[in-house]
């Protein structure tokens, strides 16, 4: 009864650990009413779509950025992007973004 | 002349404690590599693009990408059960060491380095990552330990 009770209980923590898991799950598929920028260290730059696996090192301003407001421009300073209505992507860090 | 006698105390842990202090790190080690294996499983496919970008186990990755997380699943069952929780803390030392590794070296020699683990531990940096993998092998070896002493 004892080890029954440590199974079960180890078994609640696992299903808890995955249900948490799955919540938390980093999505990096593309939506077509976002558009997306990557920071090269100086700008960002608009692409098509993104790979948070190329966010390299560290850097002072978001990896990757995403906004669905069609007036920003498609390069534009990472020296003051608070300037425009852009948002990171989920699971972006602060990183320079270096294509492959 | 004063003669000064030093009593040695020492704290020790009830056997209860012991055994469930050893049973809630058994705990949260489950729930870590369960959550990292669900998330490396879950994004496949990411995870897999992760590690063919390092250049040393390029070759290997799409077998890497099944075993680390598999891996993962069988040391969470050794650990939930009860008779075989020491093999499986042994093996989570193990497995979490050859991660500590591999980031330390990913570190010292990578140019680029890519983050491929999964959910809210990606968005640790790598020398945090590195002290967290520490964190948990210190915990596990003391876990190990005290098993020991519980059986002496």
């Amino acid at each position: 009864m004892k080890n029954f009770k440590k199974i079960a209980l180890g078994l609640i923590v696992g299903a808890l650990a995955i249900g948490f898991s799955a919540f938390t799950n980093i999505k990096t598929k593309t939506n077509l009413s976002e558009r997306y920028w990557t920071n090269d260290g100086t700008n960002y730059n608009l692409v098509t779509s993104y790979d948070l696996d190329d966010c390299t090192g560290t850097n002072s301003h978001l990896c990757v950025v995403e906004s669905t407001d069609a007036m920003i421009p498609a390069q534009f300073s990472n020296s003051n992007p608070s300037g425009y209505p852009i948002s990171g992507v989920a699971g972006a860090s602060d990183a320079q973004y270096v294509d492959e | 002349m004063e003669s000064l006698t030093v009593k040695k105390t020492s704290y020790r842990l009830s056997e209860k404690a012991k055994e469930w202090l050893i049973f809630s790190i058994c705990l949260i080690c489950i729930f870590l590599f369960l959550y990292a294996a669900y998330s490396k499983i879950a994004d496949h496919r990411r995870f897999e693009n992760g590690l063919s970008k390092v250049a040393l186990i390029r070759s290997l990755a799409s077998y890497i990408a099944w075993i680390v997380p598999l891996a993962e699943i069988l040391i969470s069952t050794l650990l939930i059960i009860p008779r075989t929780y020491k093999l499986g803390l042994s093996a989570f030392v193990g497995l979490m060491a050859v991660f500590t590794v591999y980031i330390i070296s990913m570190l010292l020699w990578a140019t680029k380095l890519p983050c491929h683990c999964g959910g809210v531990i990606e968005k640790l940096s790598w020398i945090q990552h590195v002290w967290f993998n520490l964190a948990f092998i210190a915990i596990a070896v003391f876990a190990l330990w005290l098993s020991r002493s519980n059986t002496n």
